[in-house]
């Protein structure tokens, strides 16, 4: 990953995503992605642009490849497991924008982002 | 004591002549650090016969310049090696230790011989001393319901400033008797809150409680001063939560290890609490969790921006690192140890002018330029807040000087609204005392003269 941002969401992503990036196989396979997602929460929207690895910048990019809609709560309800993404998509308490055009980049987005999720879990449970 | 426990090298005249704050150094002409309250009488008599000044110390970490000398001339009595735990009493709940014991050795102790008692931890490195802390009344992770750590004393031996050994609290009738400090005249309060210049204190009663098996924290994000107040107030009222830490979202960040210097973005959350509620079973603690969800819920109705997120959600969003952040004792406040300078201007203030007190003291600290460290902790159960703003800076001489005026705006702000300063350095004591009641600082100097005939003890502090 390059740069460290400097706002709690892109601190916060960047710690989550790291450390999944640093692991061997999917961090190999991110590092060939390009495409740039926007997360709109609450509070300001954070793009994340994949491109030869992952830069996490504040603020909205111009024609971003997804846009996913979706809260803090909603996603601390995912990260305690009191809400599967499934779920969450289902209820329209996530939405991703972008996603019939680019069905592999938003696969391959969740799938890192549950990635992290997961990760901390189990970390967390080996604390 | 020994010839390796006094000291008057350069090296040790000058590690005492400061602190991490901006007060200006002065350097002792010596240091002994004394093992038994003879010892320290001893030396209070010795000091009486030379007109000697003494300055009591464990650690230094006041962040006031509390054991910078006053005047030349002065001794340090550094009192870490009078550091034992005498007995914990299980039965009244109290422990009576020395003032060298400090926050982490107290934790150890009761986690290894009285694991269903519990202490009171502050955000403050583990390795300070509780005695010190007490005395200044100073605040934990049990403050929002139960107040400063003055409250927590059940009494103390001291060594007054002439030499005699009294004292105060129940233990004035014998060992293994230190429940508390009613129904007495209540002479602690001429040692607590005097920075060490009415007396030494050697032995100290502190009050334990039963440790609650479950305990559950969450971590609240709200935006502008008057919501983060108004929304803390009521949550507080509900008289659920152990405790409540408000802070600048600036310090979570530090925490997440952001580089300084660190901003705060106007379209984020603006400031972060953590909440802590605990009892005997899930239950009760869920009953507790929800009181407070269901006041959070409220809020959120008005502006989606509101957010009270549990730690278990917390320690995947932001790494299990976030289980230190709340494991009193903390070393991970050391994010303010980033430079060799820290500094704060705190007080203590009526919960009505929280919400002025956060905008205004925000408005001097982004003018001079530096990180905005607001922490706000409502104490006793909502009878009055804690309110700091804290600075860490780099110690060159032109930042010493733009601290040293952000601090002065910053307490002229305060108090302007009627806020008391805490830990207060002496530049601080003389302003407020230069306002307050004249009658009160009159007996303030007649209690002074009174215990201290000969000025020995921290002679200059408070502004005395
Ligand atoms: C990063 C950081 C975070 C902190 N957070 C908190 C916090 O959350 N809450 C909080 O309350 N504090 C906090 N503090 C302040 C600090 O930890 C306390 O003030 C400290 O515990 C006092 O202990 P000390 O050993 O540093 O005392 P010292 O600084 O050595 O002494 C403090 C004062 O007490 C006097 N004194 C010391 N011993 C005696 C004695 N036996 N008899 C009479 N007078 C005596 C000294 O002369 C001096 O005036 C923090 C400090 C830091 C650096």
């Amino acid at each position: 990953m390059t740069g460290t941002p400097r706002d709690l969401l892109g601190i916060i992503l960047h710690r989550m995503l790291s450390s999944r990036l640093d692991e061997s196989v999917l961090g190999a396979s991110v590092r060939h992605w390009r495409m740039t997602v926007v997360l709109e929460t609450e509070y300001h929207p954070v793009t994340l642009r994949f491109d030869e690895g992952l830069t996490i910048e504040r603020g909205a990019a111009e024609r971003p490849t997804l846009t996913v809609l979706t809260t803090l709560d909603t996603v601390a309800a995912i990260a305690r497991s009191s809400l599967s993404p499934l779920t969450a998509y289902l209820h329209g308490l996530l939405r991703v924008k972008g996603m019939y055009r680019h069905p592999l980049a938003a696969a391959r987005f969740l799938r890192l982002l549950l990635s992290a999720v997961t990760g901390r879990r189990t970390e967390r449970g080996g604390a | 004591m020994g010839e390796s426990n006094v000291a008057d090298g350069e090296g040790e005249r000058y590690i005492y002549s400061y602190d991490m704050t901006e007060n200006e150094p002065r350097r002792p002409v010596a240091v002994v650090m004394p093992a038994t309250v003879e010892e320290v009488q001893a030396i209070v008599r010795l000091a009486n016969e030379r007109r000697t000044p003494l300055v009591p110390f464990v650690t230094g970490q006041n962040v006031g310049g509390l054991t910078i000398p006053q005047v030349d001339g002065a001794v340090i009595v550094d009192l870490r090696r009078m550091n034992r735990i005498l007995t914990v009493d299980e039965d009244a709940m109290y422990a009576l230790i020395e003032p060298g014991v400090t926050f982490g050795h107290m934790k150890r102790y009761l986690g290894r011989h009285s694991p269903g008692l519990r202490y009171t931890y502050p955000l403050a490195p583990p390795f300070t001393s509780i005695v010190a802390n007490a005395l200044l009344q100073g605040l934990c992770d049990l403050s929002t319901r139960r107040g400063a750590m003055e409250n927590f004393i059940n009494g103390f031996e001291v060594v007054l400033p002439t030499g005699e050994i009294v004292r105060v609290g129940s233990g004035i009738l014998g060992e293994d008797n230190w429940f508390g400090r009613y129904p007495l005249p209540d002479l602690v309060g001429l040692f607590s809150g005097w920075q060490g210049m009415t007396g030494i204190v050697t032995k100290m009663a502190v009050q334990l409680w039963p440790k609650q098996p479950y305990v559950r924290y969450a971590a609240l994000f709200t935006t502008d001063e008057e919501q983060t107040v108004g929304l803390l107030r009521r949550i507080v009222r509900t008289q659920v939560l152990d405790d409540a830490d408000c802070m600048s979202v600036s310090l979570v960040k530090m925490l997440l290890g952001a580089e300084p210097p660190v901003d705060i973005y106007p379209d984020e959350p603006q400031y972060a609490t953590l909440l802590t509620v605990s009892g005997q079973n899930e239950l009760e603690v869920e009953g507790k969790y929800q009181a407070v969800a269901q006041a959070v819920a409220r809020e959120r109705s008005r502006d989606r921006r509101v957010n009270l997120i549990d730690w278990d959600a917390i320690t995947v969003l932001m790494g299990r690192d976030a289980n230190s952040w709340v494991d009193f004792p903390s070393d991970a406040f050391k994010i303010l140890a980033e430079y060799d300078g820290l500094t704060w201007v705190g007080t203590y203030v009526h919960p009505a002018r929280w919400a002025t007190a956060l905008k205004r003291g925000r408005e001097v600290v982004e003018r001079y330029g530096f990180e905005l460290m607001a922490f706000l902790k409502p104490m006793n159960g909502m009878h009055y807040g804690e309110l700091k703003f804290i600075v860490r800076f780099p110690k060159d001489p032109e930042t010493i000087e733009r601290v040293r005026q952000c601090n002065s705006e910053l307490l002229d702000v305060l108090l302007a609204l009627g806020a008391i300063p805490y830990k207060t350095p002496v530049w601080a004591a003389r302003r407020l005392l230069e306002r307050c009641d004249s009658g009160f600082v009159q007996l303030l100097r007649r209690i002074r003269e009174f215990l201290d005939p000969n000025g020995i003890l921290n002679p200059g502090r408070y502004s005395l």
